[in-house]
């Protein structure tokens, strides 16, 4: 068995040791790779920054049963040939136990996320999850300045880890677009001028 | 090379490949997703959806259809099953929680599954419930792989929350988690063309793995990997050794796997020069 085989002899016992890193960091399709893969009918695109009020925030926390978390929404409206509205594209970021998660998400027309993908994802398991610093560091970073934390990783292997924090996140987003949709600030799917 | 990431089966999981051009490897790794979406929609234990929550639902005796990946992966479970002498039992988990809540006894075992695969259905002979939750992301990284080498794929891998898979040149360089420092991790193997399953409860509140014959639980500070070709028989050994804390347990030899215990060398930083690992992170 070549596996086997592969895995008795590359394992000296002398180099099973502890790595130096204590930051896992990769980065996984850029956002522009995103949006064609997301949208892939999409021509142009319009760059929208929507601000929700107070009762905006508040419906968007009835709506996803979550935290608005954020005023200030930074949409990317995909359009085909015919300026057609496809739908938008939301990156966000999300903070979990440990791991700091940038990810896209694309909502149809009728507010239906439609794909999803994962941009980048960093791990730290000191105390600067904590800090605002660290998290400050993430804050408007868009994929076109990617942070480099160390090295890029190999394959890690471990135990499962949750992914909840994406899932709440995309639950917020799409209760932002609803809310946004419902006070007709996003397109309609006629074209636009 | 492209690498993609997409949260799916609970946890993120991680697909890369190269082919000939970026468009081949964009679609190979979509179809990867896809593959293991199916094996979600299917096997979740959880989802109300899936074929395996309608079995569970059902009453013994009666049969349900299932899917040909739901009758292949039972077939292994129990082949596993009858190796390990019931160390291993998909019917482990749903007794032991059903016993905590208090709920209607799941007398049944893993022998109670009656498959039926030419006719492709299932029955229980004892109420029990299935939970594949031990080798479904394995399976899943299995299916996902196959489908970027149909798609086109030349080298690549998959990596479903620590259960991954590596196919193509060169050889990938896998570390595992440090179970007793999560910040750090251990250069475990450079794998080639084979899988590699990490199982810990270290993430989690509750212990995850009952044992099939007594219920007792794992110890969360240890972690056990184990090398296979496929990666559901990684996988599902990976149980099967955090149970018995045995590394070299006997039926790892029939998947032609290898296993490490790995746990916090008792006195101080793990060595470097190999004599405390030969006790404590290696078996």
């Amino acid at each position: 068995m070549q596996y086997a085989q592969a895995a008795i002899y590359s394992i000296a016992i002398s180099t099973l040791a502890l790595s130096a890193s204590s930051v896992f960091a990769v980065d996984y399709l850029t956002a522009a790779q995103a949006q064609a893969v997301l949208f892939p009918a999409a021509k142009t695109w319009k760059e929208q920054t929507a601000a929700l009020n107070a009762e905006q925030l508040q419906a968007v926390t009835k709506a996803g049963g979550i935290h608005a978390r954020s005023a200030s929404w930074k949409l990317l409206h995909a359009l085909d040939d015919k300026g057609q509205y496809l739908g938008s594209m939301v990156v966000d970021n999300v903070i979990g136990k440990f791991e700091l998660i940038t990810y896209a998400v694309a909502i149809g027309p009728a507010g239906e996320v439609q794909g999803m993908e994962v941009l980048s994802y960093r791990e730290s398991h000191g105390s600067e999850v904590r800090l605002p610093g660290w998290r400050k560091q993430f804050v408007g970073k868009t994929l076109a300045q990617p942070i480099k934390v160390g090295n890029d990783i190999a394959v890690i292997s471990g135990a499962t880890m949750s992914c909840n924090s994406i899932t709440d996140g995309v639950r917020r987003i799409t209760a932002v677009l609803a809310v946004l949709r419902g006070a007709e600030l996003l397109p309609k799917s006629v074209p636009m001028s | 090379m492209i690498k993609r990431c997409k949260p799916l089966l609970g946890t993120l999981v991680e697909v890369s490949c190269t082919a000939n051009d970026t468009a081949t490897e964009l679609a190979a790794c979509t179809a990867a997703f896809a593959a293991v979406q199916r094996v979600h929609t299917l096997m979740s234990y959880q989802d109300i959806g899936s074929n395996l929550y309608a079995f569970n639902a059902l009453a013994s005796m009666q049969y349900a259809q299932a899917a040909t990946e739901i009758i292949a992966v039972l077939l292994f479970c129990n082949a596993l099953s009858a190796s390990s002498g019931g160390i291993f039992d998909v019917t482990a988990g749903p007794r032991s929680r059903a016993n905590l809540a208090g709920a209607a006894h799941l007398a049944g075992r893993w022998q109670d599954i009656e498959i039926d695969a030419p006719k492709q259905r299932l029955r229980k002979l004892a109420p029990l419930q299935i939970d594949l939750s031990g080798v479904a992301k394995g399976y899943a990284v299995d299916v996902a792989v196959h489908a970027l080498q149909a798609a086109g794929a030349t080298s690549g891998h998959v990596n479903a929350g620590g259960d991954c898979r590596v196919f193509g040149e060169p050889q990938r360089l896998v570390k595992v988690r440090a179970p007793w420092d999560l910040a750090h991790t251990l250069d475990l193997l450079a794998l080639h063309n084979a899988s590699l399953a990490t199982s810990a409860s270290y993430f989690l509140d509750a212990p995850a793995i009952q044992h099939g014959m007594t219920g007792k639980s794992v110890d969360p500070r240890i972690s056990v990997s184990v090398v296979a070709a496929s990666c559901m028989a990684a996988d599902a050994l990976t149980k099967i050794v955090a149970l018995t804390q045995d590394p070299q347990h006997p039926v790892l030899a029939a998947y032609s796997a290898k296993a490490w215990l790995i746990k916090e060398p008792a006195h101080g930083k793990l060595a470097h020069d190999g004599t405390a690992c030969n006790e404590t992170a290696y078996g």
